[in-house]
This record gives C-alpha cells, structure tokens and sequence, in this order.
C-alpha cells in the first residue's frame, strides 16, 4: 500500500480514536478497498483491516483468485487472509488481535452474515461511512490522468456508437461494439446505457434488444474504466435528421450544460453548478423537468465509483476544490423530444475548470 | 455489469413458470412460520430475486417482498421512470413495483409496516443483504430470520425454464468461443485478443453479462493480460443469459498434455449420477472441485461443499492440474441416469 494512503488510514483512526479500522467492499462497490489497497478482486467481497496499535494491515479476501494475485505483489507487514464458508478466519482475526474498538468503513454494506461474525468478535463498533469518500474528492495528479485516459476511451469509442446506431443494430450489439473498442486500446471495463426511440424514452434503461427507426434518439452515456477509474460522456444521437424540437431541446440542454460549466471554480458551493443548469430549463418554461419525477442529477464526481459522489444537485452542500473531477450533465426528460442526455467531465482548477473531453457537444445526426 | 441484453423470453421463461417459482416459494415461507420474505439483489449478485420475478437490478440494488399469502411487491433502488422497463421484464402490474431510488431500505421497512403485522417474521433472503437493510427493518419491529437455506431451496433443484435458459445460452457460448478459437489457430492472437472477440461475440448475441480472466501456467488470473508468449495458458469465462450463469475455463497452447485431463474429466463426469457424491480419481495430482449452483458468486472461497446431485442439477466441475498449469471447468445437467456436459467446447 501506497505510503499516502497508508497515511488516510492513519489519520482516520487518529480522528476517531479508532483502536482499528475495517474496510469492507462489494463487488459492484469496490471503490474504498481498491482506493487504499491498489489491488482489484473478482471475488464477492474484499475487506481491509488496519490496527493502529500495531500499525498491521491485513487484506482479506473471499476467493482464491484474488489471493492468487495479491500474494504476488504483496506488500511488507501485509498479510493476506482467505475467507471460507464459515467465516472463521475473520473471527480468529478480530480475536487474536484483542480488537474491542473498531471503525467500520462500508458498515452500511456489510452483508448480514459478516456483521454477525464482526459483532461476534468486537464489542464496540462505530460506522465510519464517509470517511474515506471525503479523501477520494480531490484527485491527485496521478489519478486525473487516470481518469483522463478513461475520458479519450469515451470519445475515441463515440464514433463506433455513432457507425453502429447508423447501421441499424439492436442497442445490446450497439454496446458490444463499443464495449470491444474500449477493451481494446486499454479500458478494463464500461458501464454504458442506451435508450432508444421517441417522446416515449423517460429515462436510461439497459438494453433491451431496440432499433432505431428514422427519426428516432438514441441516448448514451459511455464510461470507461482505466485501472479503477472511470469517466463519463454523455451524447445523444438523432437516427437521420433531427426534426426542430429535437434541435430546439438539443439547443436547452447544451445550453445548460454550458451554465453549469461556467459555474465551475473552488470555492463554488456545487449547489450553483446545478441551479446553474436548473436556471436555464426554467427561463425556458421548462423547469419542471428538473425534478426528480425526470431526472436524478445534474451531475456527478468522477473517480472509483462510476456514480461517484458528490452528486451536483440543487439540495447539495458541498463547496468545489481544485482538483475535483465532475461530470455536468443536465440529462433530463422534455416534452419535445423524451429524455436526452449531454455530459462531460472537468477538473476544477485554480481559476475555473478544463474539459476533459473532445467530443463536439451537440445533437448528432447519424 | 449487466449492460447486455436484459429482457424476457417467454418461450423460454412461460409467466406460468415464473408464478410456479413463486407459489413453490410462499409454500416454503409458510413451512418456515414466516409472515413474508424480502428477496434482495444488487447490480452483481440478485440470482433469487432474479429466479423468483425475472428481475434484477441493472444497476444499483433491488428487492421483492412476497407474503405468506402470495402477494408479490418489487421494490427498485432506480427510478420511477423505469417502472414500464420492470413491467416489461416481469409481468408485475406496476401499482406493484415501488422505486425508491436511494432510499431503498428505509421504504422496504415503510412497505411492509402495511403489510405485515407488528412483531410479524420477516425471512431474509439474499447473500449480499445489506446492513442498512436489516437496521430498517429492525427499527420497523419486525422478527428477523436469515434463510441460510433459501438459496440451495430455490436455486439447487431448478425448473425446465432454467434449464432451457441454460441450454441456449450454453450454445452461444460454446459457438462464440469455438468461433474464436479458430481464429486464434490460424493467426495468432494474445490472450487479450481472445478474451475481447469471445465477449464481443456473446454480447453481439444476446448475452446480459460477461466476465472474464486469463493466466498463465502460474494460474494466477487476471484481467485482459495483453500476452502473446507460448506455453500454456487459461481462459476463464463466466457468462450470463436472460438472467442464468454459466461458467467455461479452457486451457490453451497444452495440447500434449491436455488430452491426459480431458480424460479425467470425462471420468468424473461418468461418477456424477443423482444420490450421494462419492467421487473417485486416481491421479492425485489433479484437484476436483465440484460447485452445486452456477450463479454470480462463482468465484467466491465460501461456496459451501456438494455431497449430494439431484436430477435436474446444475453443477459445475473444475478440473486443475496445478504442476502444469491446465485447468477445465465445465457445466453439466444432471439427469436421472447421467451428468450431460453443457460445456462442449
């Protein structure tokens, strides 16, 4: 583990008077664990056990694989632990160690027969959810690379969506593609949704074997990841020609992206960015369609979780800092043409924020 | 992540099948002395929830409540605006699906304040079921139990439906991978290669999920290793269609030794009839490892161990001959007279 990291640790235990800290990871969730430890896992779960006292870090794991991989880029004063049905392994750890204090981050995760094994073994538990998602807000230069080279992956694979929209294919081959193109030129994985047709589309959902007939949008959102890291655009694509409330809808939305953008800048409380973006559906009669009855948010941080927090919405109390990465995207659903989608990601700098991506924000025709 | 194909097929998956499931379902609740049960599932692990309502998260969690007299609720961790997709997927009239988006727990527990009496027993079922779910449901006042036994109750001993399931998405698996490999014999590709065209082929085909890892002669497995050398080498696959998963691993560039491990197979494969597991295999060089459910959590160091095969199983059986580096893994159905290799590749 990284001495930086390490040093989270620390001073999270310091903070809260933690005698050690447990940080638990689902599979779909693997973010705080991958964060600290730099290692991935394919098994259910993977979890992280700091003793302060001892300064001992223990890395335990739920399937062999994992342990495979990790015995060979394992650390000094690591040790790696297999869990097994019974889960006895974690127990004699808690016990053997004499832990009677401990901070669990994921403690709202923590599936019903772990938590019975930790209750088991340690008297006192403390929920430290949120303590390790507040150090991951502001990126060190390091991972906005990381993060940028998810972001190219997004735009470089953008015209294969756009070829294979244009050809006719169903929405799940659509996402094959593009899904081949990010694996192929160094993307570990992808979270995309698609969603095709009309005024009817309300909202992303997952593949369900659609066509675009002439006329229709086909919404996307892209995210690749790159060791962890994932980034987002969010496009939409007209099959043929865009009709005028199409455009006029694409003319809002770019719009409002543009004001969220240009709300960007440390010290802005994230709450502007997306009444920013609001301002603009509003002053055109539309402000309706800002309310979570359309839309979820305005945007989202960018990082180890593919729907990183914070989320950029209206009822958020959170001030921006340098280095912060968000993806704006005022995605919504109007009554002109059904829910469309526009996003990209930035770096909060000094004096405002850089784009991350290249990709021509407007309304394509295919 | 289940961004392929997520539907219903109802020839394959009849409304008849899926309410069989649940009637079978409510019976065992009702011998459990419970008042209902919350199925839960999230974006990786939903295999009840998904085999109880053909619905499973495509992203975030999810959970089903069904009564003891039968009343069935889906309640999403997404967003009202996909109700018509849930609607779609599982018949459910949408009066009866809730989306509670990040409040997932807290409106579960307001749910089934309306729907179960106060100190009613509420079974827990869902390997995965969070924390924050069973404090909500604790502060609601409810009697707990975990149904340890749920999963083997619905999962090990499983309908046609699943098995026909199994069978399709079995023969896109097998004609994507064999596609490939031909094409790896004739120009060379590296490990990465294969890997992205045999996903590429699935998801061209309909396949919901896909997961795969490589290794060397090491068996230490990874993902999309960008790797050309000779020797051998292991792709492993788990693949998911229209809810189901299978599982393949395949050790290439062995072909000397190789044959030898096939051959085990096949003979453990002949040992695998209904009744008691007494497996027997005389090299004892090679590791057998036997699985009772192919589901999401494959992978996992706590599947419990298979002592008994039931008709209409399915199971999987890994072969591995760690000294050098060859590895099978294969799905079979069993019958009441023999074990019927899915896997055929």
């Amino acid at each position: 583990m990284k001495a930086e990291k390490m040093n989270i640790l620390k001073a999270i235990a310091k903070e809260g008077n933690h005698q050690a800290i447990l940080v638990y990871s689902a599979l779909w969730r693997k973010e705080n664990f991958r964060y600290l430890t730099g290692e991935n896992f394919f098994g259910p779960f993977a979890m992280l056990l700091y003793h302060a006292d001892k300064e001992k870090l223990y890395l335990l794991f739920s399937s062999e694989l994992d342990i495979a991989r990790a015995e060979k880029g394992l650390g000094a004063n690591n040790e790696l632990v297999l869990l097994t049905e019974k889960l006895n392994e974690l127990f004699e750890l808690l016990s053997k160690n004499g832990i009677k204090e401990l901070g669990v981050a994921g403690h709202a995760m923590l599936p019903y027969e772990l938590n019975v094994v930790i209750t088991q073994a340690v008297p006192n538990i403390v929920s430290i959810d949120g303590a390790i998602e507040r150090h991951r807000y502001v990126k060190t230069p390091e991972e906005i690379a990381l993060l940028h080279k998810a972001v190219k992956l997004a735009d470089d694979s953008f015209p294969v969506f756009c070829d294979s929209v244009s050809r006719g294919l169903k929405d799940y081959q659509i996402i094959a593609n593009v899904e081949k193109y990010i694996k192929s030129h160094g993307g570990e994985d992808n979270f995309m949704l698609v969603a095709t047709g009309g005024k009817d589309v309300r909202g992303m959902t997952p593949a369900q074997g659609k066509i675009a007939r002439t006329g229709d949008m086909v919404r996307t959102e892209i995210t690749p990841c790159v060791q962890g890291w994932w980034a987002q655009i969010c496009r939409t694509v007209v099959k043929g020609k865009a009709n005028p409330d199409q455009k006029k809808a694409a003319q809002i939305y770019w719009e409002a992206e543009e004001a969220g953008l240009n709300a960007i800048r440390p010290g802005v409380n994230i709450a502007d960015v997306a009444r920013a973006e609001n301002d603009v559906f509003r002053k055109y009669g539309y402000g309706e369609y800002t309310t979570a009855k359309y839309t979820r948010v305005r945007g989202h941080g960018q990082g180890m979780f593919l729907d990183e927090a914070p989320t950029v919405n209206e009822d958020v109390d959170l001030v921006l800092e340098e280095g912060m990465v968000l993806v704006v995207h005022p995605n919504t659903y109007n009554p002109l043409c059904g829910y469309m989608v526009l996003g990209d990601p930035v770096v909060v700098t000094k004096t405002g924020y850089k784009m991350l991506s290249t990709t021509e924000r407007k309304l394509f025709e295919v | 992540m289940k961004r392929g194909f997520v539907g219903w097929k109802l020839s394959l998956l009849p409304k008849q099948a899926l309410e069989d499931r649940r009637r079978k379902f409510v019976q065992y609740i009702r011998d459990m002395g419970l008042d209902c049960a919350v199925i839960y599932g999230d974006v990786v692990s939903a295999d009840e929830l998904q085999y109880l309502t053909n619905f499973a998260p495509y992203w975030s969690d999810g959970a089903a409540v069904i009564t003891k007299e039968g009343k069935l609720l889906i309640i999403t961790g997404l967003s009202a605006r996909v109700n018509p997709w849930v609607m779609q997927i599982t018949g459910i009239e949408e009066e009866n699906i809730i989306a509670a988006g990040p409040k997932l727990s807290a409106k579960i527990s307001e749910v089934m304040q309306k729907l179960v009496p106060v100190k009613g027993k509420v079974g827990l079922v869902g390997t995965c079921t969070p924390n924050k779910l069973i404090k909500a449901l604790s502060e609601g006042d409810f009697q707990l139990t975990f149904l340890n036994s749920a999963k083997e109750e619905l999962l090990v001993q499983r309908d046609h439906a699943y098995r026909d399931i199994i069978l399709e998405g079995a023969t896109l698996l097998n004609d994507s991978i064999r596609d490939v490999f031909d094409r790896a014999a004739k120009t060379p590709m590296t490990r990465k290669e294969v890997a992205v065209e045999i996903e590429h082929q699935c998801r061209m085909n309909g396949a919901m999920d896909f997961f795969c890892l490589t290794a060397g002669k090491d068996l230490v497995f990874n993902q999309l290793e960008d790797i050309n050398e000779p020797g051998p080498w292991t792709i492993y696959i788990q693949m998911q269609y229209l809810g189901e998963w299978l599982v393949i691993g395949r050790t290439l560039g062995a072909e000397k030794n190789l044959p030898e491990l096939v051959k085990t197979r096949d003979y453990i494969a002949q040992q695998l009839k209904p009744g008691k597991l007494d497996l027997c295999c005389d090299n004892k060089e090679i590791d057998v490892l036997i699985k009772p459910i192919v589901a999401s959590d494959h992978l996992s160091s706590m599947i419990k161990r298979t002592h008994e095969l039931h008709v209409g199983q399915v199971i999987s059986v890994a072969v591995i001959q760690r000294e050098e580096g060859l590895y099978l893994e294969d799905v079979y159905i069993i019958t009441d007279k023999e074990a019927l290799l899915m896997t055929t590749v």
